[in-house]
């Protein structure tokens, strides 16, 4: 749980210094140079512990998800505005949650509850006064695999996208 | 080695966005390799590889759930480094995300 927290902790302070120190830098160049440089520094790791033949398939479909989560984030920001995109990446735990239920899995009600308050704030915090306005067209393009994903164009003042 | 594997995907995807926006590249100064530094070191490699080592430890539905507590955090953090006040209404919406979190603590 710690580890979420701090990973949280960290993209929210990199979305408060994406504002001051990354908005000179366009979207087509951050993004793409994120993801590169990024691997470049894991490749030794890759190369010493290269994945065995087994686990090749399963990689590479989380590795399509977290690039497909990050590429369908950018397009629905670009579609739907940044509050929508946002917003759309929070609805993960609802998701998750629904699928949980079509399992039949057992959640008690406090944590439906919860999650329908976590669902609310992110609107309140994400939306704020001006609500979410913008083309609904752009709202499929967020449903990819639910993954986080931060970093992007300056968002309209009180949303703040993630800092990747 | 699944986050070497995804931004590996994400390089190969990505790479012809770059070499269309080569000149804007080239044309970087320090402190926006700076930025992006940080980005790659702090804001990607570190937060993800948490990420998917809590992942582990807690059901993605719980995860996804504490990686809401990301805007609240950029609100707290905007307000000394971007001079941003705390609004109104990220103080109510931080409030029920947290309450959310800590509801679904097991």
């Amino acid at each position: 749980m710690i580890f979420v927290a701090l990973a949280a902790l960290l993209w929210g302070l990199g979305g408060a210094l994406a504002g001051r120190f990354m908005e000179g830098i366009p979207p087509g160049v951050l993004i793409p140079l994120r993801f590169l440089l990024s691997f470049l520094l894991l490749l030794p790791l890759l190369l010493r512990h290269p994945p065995r033949p087994e686990e090749r398939r399963r990689l590479l479909a989380v590795g399509f998800s977290l690039s497909g989560a990050q590429a369908f984030y950018y397009l629905a920001i670009h579609a739907a505005g940044v509050a929508t995109g946002i917003f759309l990446q929070y609805l993960a735990p609802a998701l998750l949650t629904l699928y949980a239920l079509l399992r039949r899995e057992r959640l008690p009600g406090r944590a439906l509850f919860g999650v329908a308050l976590a669902l609310l704030g992110a609107y309140i915090l994400v939306a704020g006064g001006w609500g979410l306005r913008e083309a609904p067209w752009g709202w499929p393009l967020a449903f990819w695999p639910p993954f986080p994903s931060p970093c992007t164009p300056p968002p309209p003042k009180g949303s703040r996208p993630r800092p990747w | 080695m699944s986050l070497g594997v995804a931004t590996g995907v994400g390089s190969l995807l990505a790479l012809p966005v770059l070499l269309l926006n080569l000149p804007h590249l080239l044309a970087l100064d320090l402190e926006a390799w700076g930025a992006v530094a940080y980005l790659v070191l702090f804001g990607t490699l570190l937060p993800f590889a948490l990420f998917l080592q809590g992942v582990r430890l807690v059901p993605a539905r719980e995860a996804t759930l504490l990686a809401m507590l990301e805007p609240v955090a950029g609100a707290i953090f905007a307000w000394p480094l971007a001079g941003e006040p705390l609004r109104p209404e990220a103080l109510l919406g931080g409030g029920l995300i947290l309450l959310g979190v800590v509801l679904n603590r097991r």
